[in-house]
């Protein structure tokens, strides 16, 4: 039984987080005064990138790929959605956390496999970019610690369930504040898209992929945004009691982080790391050691 | 004679024995060498349980004293494990082109290895310690000139390391009365109210040659050099079992002193002496992941990681409690197990291609499979991502702080244990995937019984990160032990672990599904994978160029492959951090001092006649008896 719900939890992921997709591309349209592709754009592209022809240049570039896809497909599942999961793991934060980092490196494996020094290069820039985005995460995940002792996502949010007044949000504003700026960085938006960077790298890790590699990228892209967005809903908004409320919270959050994106142009990388230290490093450090005093 | 006393002598016989025998079939040797880590495994087996077993070894002036301990015998029992491994490894390595001659050096060596786990009074540990101290000093040497700068290196850290142990050894013995390890042990934790000062000299001294010996601190820069410079299966065993004696010898030889009866100052109810050394601990595990990042030589950048993982182990043994030393030690044995199987991937690549800078290497996965799955299963596990063993045991690291409210100090080991995927993608990338260069075209896969080697401790990798107590029982009953000599009781004082739970602080995981959840994820990606249209293989070179041919610009694959500062942007921004706060600087000055003091002194005794030279002699001599009495 815990099986087929983990099916559908991972099925789901990468239905809802396509969703997104489609509203994040509708946003990025409607501030460049474009109408933009249908909301279901993504999922036609997705299907027709499985019924293409691909290259590959070897069976680690596969691998990789699909562990790619694997490790956030698992992190997926084991992420509370209002309290729904679909076996009993209380939705380990720590354990997510460190889930999400093996299907980048799968995906960086799968494209260094193909031998291109663009998508090396780009995979070098995501990995610089993920210390400055994981520290502050990880002092966030240590300012929660700090307040309430425990780093499971279910428990955090049954205690922020009593009204907007209890949420972490309005509890650990710095905090918030941290986790939107890291959001926008972990999910490789403007201005911390370097490692994408269409014009100067040809999208980086994604140069390489064809075919259903890149329905895979794009897959892996989508159940990110899932993942992402809904451990910000966990751990600041409060959860949720219900699964369609969940999602809107998750919407809107990825919403805001689409419209950060539509405005902003790009960081270097070097600068977007040290900014991300700098601000998002230094208010989550502050609300850890505000937490450490206050509770 | 018993079974702990006949392979602490039986070992350094069969070594000279060996030298002295076989200096022309050297093959002979390694084979012996092999024996004599199977021997050591049954031992192994053989000891367990036997707790009471004890044995002396009089030497006419003093009487060596060895004991079986539980804490003692799981490092003797993990050690001779992975040398078992490195052991078969090395029969294959060292043949004719590769030989480094150093089997009958490594046996004794064993030996002294033993000696340290199990030594029962100082004396035998002095020894033991020193034993080991210079046969791998000769061992990294191996008669080449480069590898014996390095060695000289090495081994004046020893000697301070040495001479800080020989002091704590004098002082103990002057406060006690006793060179009964446990004994004076006991009776120095008594003495927190009557003489602080004088334990805590005891515990600094020790510190500083412990610390010394696992490169945490400002030592931090000896593997570097003598990791890299070690012959490529050496360098598994030290950075597998020898950099540990440092903490071993912490956990066995110090934490004691800051057991219940300890009445000094503390910070969030760790002793302030182990608090500095957990923040010491911390601060070397992000320095060594700086360095490990901007490391182009691949043996270095792992010799970097190893002293980063070594700082996450000070941080989990200076929150005093049997969970944080629980957690220490099973991050120990991990690092163990995948940084062996790092370690003996980069030397079946050293073996076959004979170079070790990253850039002059690529794409070897294409043609040594084994020994690329054996590197990629051991960068997961050293990264601390999930299936992989490292996981578990950095997840107890960061609990055990949590237990005490320490979340400040949890803050470098985070930022290093992320920082660390920079590196470790770095040596895959670099080594095993882009471009191959056509030198290598015709490189073979690695011998069959390297590759049973790393096969066999890749599963080790794997079985202990799905089910964490296959290493964490023994760990607990090794503690059962311990419990009334560290730590304050209460928080912390117990190890709820099954065979794939474990019970934290703020949580607790069950690796067994975790593990399980990452598997089935993956097979449903798999049939995605299949569900998708064929895909046809190309060349490497055969990729997007904005429609250029790379052939008709004169770019070779060797051009092609990106992994010469493969990080310049990341280095850019920690560089002038790192040249600001450079020690290697500090100790050059330091050394050119000494080098004229040497120098002066030299000059004196040559040129100003025997004057100075009585002068000095005499004030030794006054120094000596003033002390003496």
């Amino acid at each position: 039984m815990s099986v087929l719900k983990s099916i559908l939890a991972g099925f789901a992921a990468m239905a809802v987080g396509l969703f997104f997709m489609g509203v994040g591309r509708q946003i990025s349209a409607r501030l460049q005064r474009r109408v933009g592709p249908p909301l279901w754009q993504p999922y036609v592209d997705v299907i027709k990138c499985f019924a293409r022809k691909s290259t590959s240049h070897h069976f680690i570039m596969d691998l990789g790929s699909m562990m790619g896809l694997a490790g956030l497909v698992a992190a997926a599942t084991l992420l509370p959605v209002a309290g729904w999961l679909p076996f009993p793991s209380g939705g380990p934060l720590i354990v997510i956390l460190y889930l999400m980092p093996i299907g980048y490196l799968g995906m960086a494996m799968g494209v260094s496999a193909s031998g291109n020094p663009l998508a090396a290069i780009g995979i070098g820039r995501a990995l610089t970019l993920m210390v400055g985005y994981e520290v502050p995460f990880a002092i966030l995940l240590l300012s929660i610690v700090a307040a309430f002792n425990t780093s499971l996502l279910s428990v955090m949010a049954q205690v922020q369930s009593g009204g907007l007044g209890t949420w972490n949000a309005v509890r650990m504003p710095l905090g918030f504040i941290a986790a939107l700026i890291a959001m926008q960085a972990m999910l490789a938006e403007k201005p911390f898209d370097a490692m994408i960077a269409p014009a100067e790298i040809a999208s980086g890790p994604m140069v390489e992929l064809g075919g259903k590699f890149l329905g895979m990228a794009f897959l892996q892209h989508a159940v990110s945004i899932y993942v992402v967005t809904g451990l910000v809903v966990n751990m600041f908004l409060g959860g949720a009691a219900s699964v369609p409320v969940f999602f809107l919270k998750q919407l809107v959050l990825f919403s805001l982080t689409m419209g950060v994106n539509g405005i902003f142009a790009r960081f270097r990388i070097e600068q977007a790391t040290a900014f991300l230290w700098l601000s998002a490093g230094s208010l989550a450090l502050v609300q850890l050691v505000l937490n450490l005093i206050l509770y | 004679m018993n079974a702990l006393l006949l392979p602490l002598l039986a070992l350094p016989a069969i070594g000279i024995v060996s030298l002295l025998l076989f200096r022309r079939a050297r093959v002979l040797q390694w084979l012996l060498f092999l024996l004599a880590a199977g021997a050591l495994v049954a031992t192994a087996a053989l000891l367990y349980g036997r707790w009471e077993l004890s044995a002396g070894l009089s030497l006419g002036v003093a009487t060596l004293g060895f004991r079986n301990t539980p804490l003692g015998w799981l490092f003797f029992a993990f050690s001779s494990g992975l040398t078992l491994f490195i052991a078969l490894f090395s029969l294959s390595y060292n043949d004719r082109r590769h030989s480094s001659g150093v089997a009958p050096l490594w046996m004794i060596l064993l030996a002294a290895t033993m000696g340290i786990f199990f030594a029962g009074d100082w004396i035998a540990f002095l020894v033991a310690w020193e034993i080991m101290g210079w046969t791998s000093f000769f061992i990294i040497a191996h008669g080449r000139e480069s590898s014996f700068r390095a060695s000289i290196y090495y081994y004046t850290l020893s000697l301070i390391g040495t001479a800080a142990l020989l002091a704590a050894l004098f002082t103990v013995w002057r406060l006690t009365g006793t060179l009964d390890l446990d004994g004076s042990l006991a009776a120095l934790a008594a003495l927190w109210t009557a003489q602080p000062g004088a334990v805590t000299l005891v515990a600094l001294l020790l510190a500083v040659s412990f610390l010394a010996k696992s490169a945490l601190g400002p030592f931090f820069m000896w593997p570097a050099l003598a990791h890299a410079e070690a012959p490529d299966d050496f360098s598994a065993y030290l950075s597998g079992v020898m950099i540990k004696y440092g903490l071993f010898a912490l956990v066995r030889l110090v934490l004691p002193l800051f057991g219940p009866a300890y009445a000094g100052a503390t910070v969030q109810g760790t002793p302030v002496f182990l608090y500095i050394l957990g923040w010491i601990g911390g601060l070397t595990a992000v320095w060594g992941t700086l360095l490990a990042v901007r490391e182009n030589d691949m043996k270095r950048m792992m010799a970097y990681s190893t002293v980063s993982n070594m700082g996450y182990i000070l941080v989990a043994l200076s929150v005093n409690t049997v969970f944080g030393v629980a957690a220490a030690l099973f991050h120990i044995f991990n690092h163990m197990i995948f940084k062996g199987t790092i370690f003996l991937s980069l030397a079946a690549v050293k073996y076959r291609t004979g170079e070790r800078q990253l850039h002059r290497l690529g794409g070897l996965a294409y043609r040594m499979p084994v020994t690329f799955f054996a590197f990629l299963i051991g960068i997961i596990a050293a990264a601390g991502i999930p299936p992989m063993s490292g996981f578990a045991s950095k997840w107890m690291v960061i609990q055990s702080l949590f237990s005490r409210r320490m979340l400040l100090l949890a803050v470098p080991v985070l930022f290093a244990s992320t920082a660390s995927f920079m590196y470790l993608y770095r040596g895959l990338h670099g080594i095993y995937l882009g471009q191959l260069s056509p030198r290598f075209r015709d490189v073979r896969p690695a011998p069959p019984l390297q590759m049973l080697a790393m096969l066999l401790l890749m599963l080790a990798v794997y079985a202990v990160g799905t089910f964490p107590g296959l290493a964490l029982l023994p760990i607990r009953d090794a503690l059962a032990g311990l419990q009334e000599v560290i730590g304050a009781g209460g928080v912390g004082s117990q190890i709820p672990v099954t065979l794939g739970t474990i019970m934290g602080v703020s949580s607790r995981i069950n690796l067994t599904t975790v593990s399980f959840v990452f598997l089935g994820s993956f097979i449903g990606v798999l049939v995605l994978y299949l569900l998708g249209k064929r895909r046809s293989r190309v060349e490497w070179l055969d990729t997007y160029t904005a429609g250029e041919d790379p052939a008709e610009w004169n770019m070779t694959p060797e051009q092609y492959h990106y992994a010469y500062r493969f990080y310049e942007p990341f280095e850019k921004m920690i560089n002038p951090l790192l040249e600001r706060l450079s020690l290697e600087r500090a100790y050059e000055s330091l050394a050119r001092s000494f080098r004229r003091l040497s120098g002066s002194v030299a000059r004196a005794l040559s040129g100003g006649g025997a004057g100075v030279a009585v002068a000095l002699l005499a004030l030794a001599v006054i120094l000596i008896v003033g002390v003496a009495r």
